[in-house]
């Protein structure tokens, strides 16, 4: 019987977030010490870049960062596998995660540090896009509402395809085969909704409820709906929930 | 016997041998069938009986095969990672369980907040009042064909509203969209041939109406409630015969049309008809408010007789007058107070481009106190005439009382020349400012002599006298009728201006809460050299500074 006491519950919850920045900071580290997170990130910021230039190179341009935002949902089926594929592929592969799984790390400690790390990456990137909003209000008058709730909406969605990049990751120990494996989910999960717009009933219900870009356009019209916000959390937690599963079973399989 | 006992359990176990061998193929299949039939029964309608039968057949043979190799799956649950295998399932499912659970209940609770900063996709308090006091269900089916283009804006704009009015409601309304070409029998039960529309249909009753679609707002579908549940609906007439605007031809095309008006009036829980009195006779008792849409020659002594006895037993109308009045309407409103004649407003202040008889109104030019100009953003009202109070305002009776609407500006001037622009005192034009718009209530006319007098009862006025309170008579009259008119009632809120009129005069003073609400796009202007900047910054600048911010990495760690 582990020791309940509060001061139990304080040590456990401390070693766990001390366990857990650990394994944050020497994957943030190894993202921006080396030039594969640059490069995934200017990717990025080109194509968005150029999403935002074709959307008010129209004859009566709208003030807005829905040019770019709502295509950039089908850029994050290529760029979340591009950026956790090597996560705990590389690992397996080097045979690291068994010294990992060695120390006294939790499982679920390696798992959140490396969400954490990616989710950073993610932050990071979307933070340089504040560019554009920048210039939208130096040149226009933008309604900030929706790009408030977009921004939201970004990360959420960032969030949960990183998190089915993470497991996706976890399941093999070669990279390619992670990346081709979270991109086919990724895009399942994005291409249910097109499946729902050609189905009725119960049916077209469950497409468009279990898909990833379906409860991403409320927040980039404006609407913050916590069934959204409920569903990319849900998305987040079981995917990570697999993945921390995925792992623990190496330690019985 | 014994010889065909052995044969049987010889012929058993060769059985038992192939299923065994044979069990991993069976389970293959039969989880194939299962999902397959599971895939029908979700998707495919008519083959709901097909997928049931696949699904049952399907468990049939995962369960042959589950017998078949019980030794193998009892050793490989009996030992270490069995357990361990099971344990991680059974974790694995309730954790799904939870995730479900929990966007189960978010579905059905869900609380939304419209961040965009004209309330773009919130709600009236008259819809939301409707929709709380709906008790029959009543289902919506929008029949949209995908992937046109040009009804892409009004799905989306159909799917947002409904999706409101499904959670306001508590899914009394409900909603789902058709496509008419993937499932023609659903549209032809209707009898529509023309998408989109949306069939709303009480469950109950059964009564089913069809709106067409676009255009498309809010107070379409809070009409189509109100109707479908049969509310009562007021009437609304248009009176035609002395060459008054067409409210009945539905052709958007024709300029002097009322196409848009007649349209509006419908769109906020009205029936709309005309009325030609030189035909039926009498005013109809249904007669909610009349509406006299720019009459331009005059009416017969019956005809006037009937419309002024009308009013003065405390009737409700709307005049849209364009100059010359002509003199029988100038007659019927003279006792009301009211001076119209044959001049036109020019005014320089505040006026179309390069058209000084096409005055435009602007905010500061409406009277904010009444709810019919509150929201009002511009309006344009070409040729218009002045609407004067024939009685001085120190000798306006008890039971009389005047509400202007919109004033043209102090540049103004009135002439009764037709064509010049230019200000000549000589001719007799005056500066204004004039009322274009003004609203009358009274209990009796201005001449005669009465014990009443009117006061504000909440939104309306009363008749206050000896004998009790009664509803005053409301006339509401515009100094033009183009601006309701197909031409220019799309512009700004020109139509508003009218329909809140006909709602303040029927007393529905909800249904102006409801005008779809103005979308404010928020155009970006920038000159060539700007957009280059934002060009130019958004493809190279950010994606160099990463770029460069990679070389140094590398330098470094090189």
């Amino acid at each position: 019987m582990p020791n309940v006491s509060t001061g139990g519950i304080m040590a456990y919850m401390l070693s766990t977030w001390r366990n857990t920045f650990a394994i944050f900071w020497k994957e943030t580290k190894t993202y921006f010490t080396s030039p594969m997170a640059y490069i995934i990130g200017g990717v990025f910021l080109a194509i968005t870049g150029y999403l935002f230039v074709s959307s008010i190179s129209v004859a009566f341009p709208e003030a807005s960062i829905r040019g770019w935002l709502d295509p950039s949902t089908t850029v994050f089926v290529l760029w979340a596998p591009a950026i956790t594929m090597r996560l705990l592929a590389e690992e397996q592969k080097l045979g690291t995660l068994e010294l990992l799984m060695t120390s006294p790390i939790r499982d679920y400690e390696i798992v959140l540090g490396k969400f954490a790390a990616v989710m950073a990456i993610l932050l990071a990137t979307l933070v340089l896009t504040l560019f554009y909003t920048l210039l939208l209000v130096l040149y226009g008058d933008p309604d900030l509402g929706p790009i408030l709730t977009g921004y939201l909406g970004i990360i959420l969605f960032g969030g949960a395809s990183l998190s089915i990049g993470l497991l996706a990751s976890s399941l093999t120990s070669n990279q390619v085969v992670a990346a081709i494996v979270s991109f086919g989910t990724l895009l399942l999960m994005v291409l249910t909704n097109q499946a729902a717009d050609i189905t009725s009933g119960v049916a077209a219900q469950v497409l468009e409820g279990v898909s990833l870009s379906g409860h991403f356009d409320d927040f980039s019209r404006g609407i913050l709906d916590t069934n959204n916000v409920v569903y990319y959390l849900s998305v987040m937690a079981f995917f990570l929930f697999l993945t921390i599963r995925n792992i623990e079973s190496r330690r019985w399989r | 016997m014994a010889e065909q006992d052995l044969q049987r359990v010889s012929l058993w176990e060769r059985i038992k041998g192939i299923l065994s061998a044979a069990a991993l193929l069976l389970a293959i299949v039969g989880g194939v069938a299962l999902l397959g039939g599971f895939a029908l029964w979700l998707w495919a309608d008519d083959l709901r009986t097909t997928g049931t039968y696949m699904m049952i057949a399907g468990a049939v043979v995962l369960l042959i095969a589950a017998v078949f190799s019980s030794v193998n799956i009892r050793e490989a649950l009996a030992g270490q990672r069995g357990r361990f295998a099971i344990n991680a399932i059974l974790m694995v499912v309730a954790f799904t369980g939870i995730v479900v659970f929990f966007n189960f209940i978010s579905y059905h609770n869900v609380a939304r907040a419209d961040l965009t900063a004209s309330k773009q996709f919130s709600l009236a308090q008259q819809t939301t009042q409707v929709l709380d006091d709906l008790t029959e269900n009543v289902h919506a089916t929008a029949f949209f064909i995908p992937d046109r283009p040009t009804d892409e804006a009004n799905r989306q704009l159909a799917d947002d509203l409904m999706f409101e009015f499904q959670r306001r409601s508590n899914r009394t309304f409900t909603y789902e969209f058709v496509d008419p070409e993937g499932d023609p029998g659903r549209a032809e039960v209707y009898g529509l041939s023309q998408f989109p529309s949306i069939v709303f249909q009480a469950q109950d009753s059964g009564q089913a109406v069809v709106l067409s679609v676009p255009p498309l707002s809010e107070q379409d579908l809070t009409s189509m409630l109100l109707i479908v549940t049969g509310e009562q609906q007021k009437r609304v007439y248009f009176v035609t015969g002395h060459g008054e605007k067409d409210a009945i031809n539905q052709d958007p095309e024709d300029p002097q049309g009322f196409a848009f008006a007649g349209r509006g009036v419908l769109a906020d829980s009205y029936s709309v008809d005309t009325l030609n009195l030189a035909q039926v006779g009498t005013i109809p008792e249904d007669a909610a408010v009349l509406v006299f849409p720019g009459p331009s020659r005059n009416m017969s002594i019956q005809e006037f007789d009937s419309f002024d006895a009308w009013l003065r037993n405390g009737g409700r109308a709307i005049f849209l007058v364009d100059p010359p009045v002509p003199n029988s309407v100038r007659t019927l409103l003279e006792p009301w107070g009211i001076a119209l004649g044959g001049d036109t407003i020019v005014d320089p202040g505040s006026s179309l481009h390069q058209a000084l008889r096409t005055p435009l109104l602007q905010s500061g030019q409406f009277n904010r106190q009444t709810s019919i100009t509150r929201d009002l953003d511009t309006v344009l009202m070409p040729l218009s005439t002045p609407i004067e109070i024939s009685v001085e305002p120190e000798k306006v009776p008890p039971w009389v009382e005047y509400v202007p609407l919109a004033r043209s500006t102090l540049l103004s001037w009135k002439t009764s020349d037709p064509e010049s622009e230019d200000f000549n005192p000589e001719r007799g034009d005056t500066i204004g400012p004039f009322d274009v718009g003004m609203v009358v209530h009274a209990c009796g006319i201005v001449g005669e002599e009465i014990d009443t007098v009117i006061a504000v009862a909440g939104r309306s006025r009363e008749c206050i006298s000896a004998e009790g309170t009664r509803k005053p008579t409301t006339i509401a009259i515009f100094g033009d009728s183009d601006f309701a008119a197909n031409r220019y009632s799309p512009y700004s809120t020109n139509l508003d201006f009218f329909l809140n009129a006909v709602n303040y005069v029927a007393e529905d003073y909800n249904l102006i809460s409801i005008r779809p609400k103005p979308f404010a796009f928020r155009e970006l202007v920038v000159t060539s050299q700007e957009f280059d900047f934002i060009r130019f910054s958004s493809w190279f600048l950010l994606p160099a500074a990463v770029g460069l911010a990679s070389i140094a990495v590398w330098w470094r760690r090189r």
